[in-house]
C-alpha cells in the first residue's frame, strides 16, 4: 500500500465530506506497526485489539488538534505507549497482587495463547522480558524489534536520549543474566 | 539493517522475528471495526443530552420562579383591588343607588373597604374616630357645639 503523506490525510480530515475517509487511510497506515508495538507489551491478542481500538478512537478525537510539531506515526505511537501502561497499571490494581505476579501470568498465558508461534529461545526472550520494568521493557521493544532511533523513543517517552541509552544496556544486561540461568 | 546496541552474547537462534500471530483477516476488519466505532461514537454524541445543572439545582430554581411569580402576581393586583372598590363606589354614586342604602349598609360597606385598605388609612382618619368616640361617651348633642361655634 502506498503511504499517504501526513499533510495530505491532514488536509483531507480538515474537510467534513472527506473526514471518515481520511482517518481510515490513516488506520490502514499504520495499524499493523502500532498494533505489534502494543502487542508485544501485553502479549495477548484480545487487549491489544482493545488498547489498538481506543488509540485511534482517541487520535480521531484529537487529531483535529493535532499540531504537526512531530509525524502522525510519532503521534500515535505515544498514545497508544500511554494506553499500554494505563492498562498494565490496572490489571496490577485490579488483582491488587504484586507485579512479579502479574508478569508471571502473563508469562504463564503465553505458553498457552494460540496466537504465539515462537520457538523455546522467542519465549525465553519473552519470558526475560517480563521480568524488567515497563518502562525498560518499552525501551527494549522500540529500539530492539521496532528498530527506531533514540530520538525517536526520547521524543514518544519524554526521557533523553542518555538515559534511554542507560536504559537499552541494563535490559540487555538483565536479558542476558536472565537467559543464563536457564 | 545494522543494529550496533544488540548483545553479541545472546544465545544462537535469537532473532528479531516476531513471535506472535493474529486472527486470520484480523487487519483486514479491523479499519471497519474502528470506522464502526467512530459512527457510534458520533450517534451518541447526537443523542446524549446532558443537562447543565442537575436535578436537585433545576428543581430549585423552579421553585423559586414560582414563589417569585406569584409574589408578583400578589403585589401587582393589590392596587387593582383597591381600583376596584373605588369603582364600585362612583357606580353607587353615579347611579343613585347611594339613595336605596341604608345608613347601616353605607357603614357596613365602608367598614369592610377600611378594613381592606388599611394600608392608605392616615393619621388624621385615627384621629377623627378618637374625637367621635369620646363626643358618644360623654353623650355631647351636636346641636350644642354647632350653637357655640
Amino acid at each position: 500500500m502506498e503511504e499517504i503523506s501526513d499533510r495530505e490525510i491532514l488536509d483531507r480530515f480538515a474537510n467534513v465530506k472527506t473526514r471518515n475517509d481520511a482517518f481510515n487511510v490513516l488506520v490502514r497506515q499504520y495499524q499493523q506497526r502500532l498494533y505489534w508495538h502494543i502487542r508485544k507489551m501485553v502479549l495477548d491478542h484480545d487487549d491489544a485489539d482493545d488498547i489498538l481500538q481506543n488509540t485511534f478512537i482517541k487520535a480521531f478525537k484529537a487529531l483535529d488538534n493535532f499540531r504537526e510539531d512531530s509525524k502522525i506515526y510519532t503521534w500515535l505511537y505515544k498514545i497508544a505507549t500511554n494506553e499500554c501502561i494505563t492498562f498494565l497499571n490496572n490489571k496490577k490494581k485490579r488483582f491488587f497482587v504484586p507485579m512479579v505476579d502479574v508478569e508471571y501470568q502473563l508469562s504463564q498465558n503465553l505458553e498457552t495463547d494460540a496466537y504465539f508461534s515462537g520457538d523455546r529461545i522467542q519465549m525465553k526472550l519473552q519470558q526475560a522480558l517480563l521480568t524488567l520494568p515497563d518502562k525498560q521493557r518499552l525501551v527494549f521493544n522500540m529500539k530492539y524489534f521496532d528498530d527506531l532511533k533514540y530520538e525517536e523513543i526520547s521524543e514518544i517517552l519524554g526521557t533523553s536520549v542518555g538515559a534511554l541509552k542507560a536504559s537499552y544496556h541494563h535490559a540487555v544486561k538483565k536479558i542476558e543474566e536472565f537467559i543464563k540461568q536457564i | 539493517m545494522k543494529h550496533d546496541d544488540i548483545p553479541d552474547n545472546l544465545p544462537e537462534g535469537m532473532n528479531r522475528e516476531n513471535p506472535f500471530r493474529v486472527p486470520d483477516g484480523y487487519f483486514d476488519r479491523f479499519p471497519l471495526k474502528i470506522a464502526e466505532r467512530i459512527a457510534e461514537e458520533n450517534q451518541s454524541k447526537v443523542i446524549r443530552f446532558t443537562p447543565l445543572l442537575k436535578p436537585a439545582p433545576l428543581l430549585a430554581i423552579a421553585a423559586t420562579l414560582v414563589t417569585i411569580a406569584v409574589v408578583s402576581y400578589k403585589i401587582l393586583n393589590k392596587p387593582n383591588e383597591v381600583f376596584e372598590q373605588d369603582e364600585i363606589s362612583n357606580y353607587v354614586y353615579q347611579e343613585g343607588i347611594i339613595d336605596e342604602l341604608s345608613d347601616e349598609e353605607i357603614l357596613d360597606y365602608s367598614d369592610f373597604a377600611n378594613a381592606d385598605s388599611t394600608f392608605h388609612k392616615s393619621k388624621s382618619d385615627s384621629e377623627t374616630t378618637n374625637i367621635q368616640n369620646y363626643l358618644l361617651d360623654e353623650d355631647v348633642d351636636i346641636n350644642d357645639i354647632i350653637n357655640e361655634m
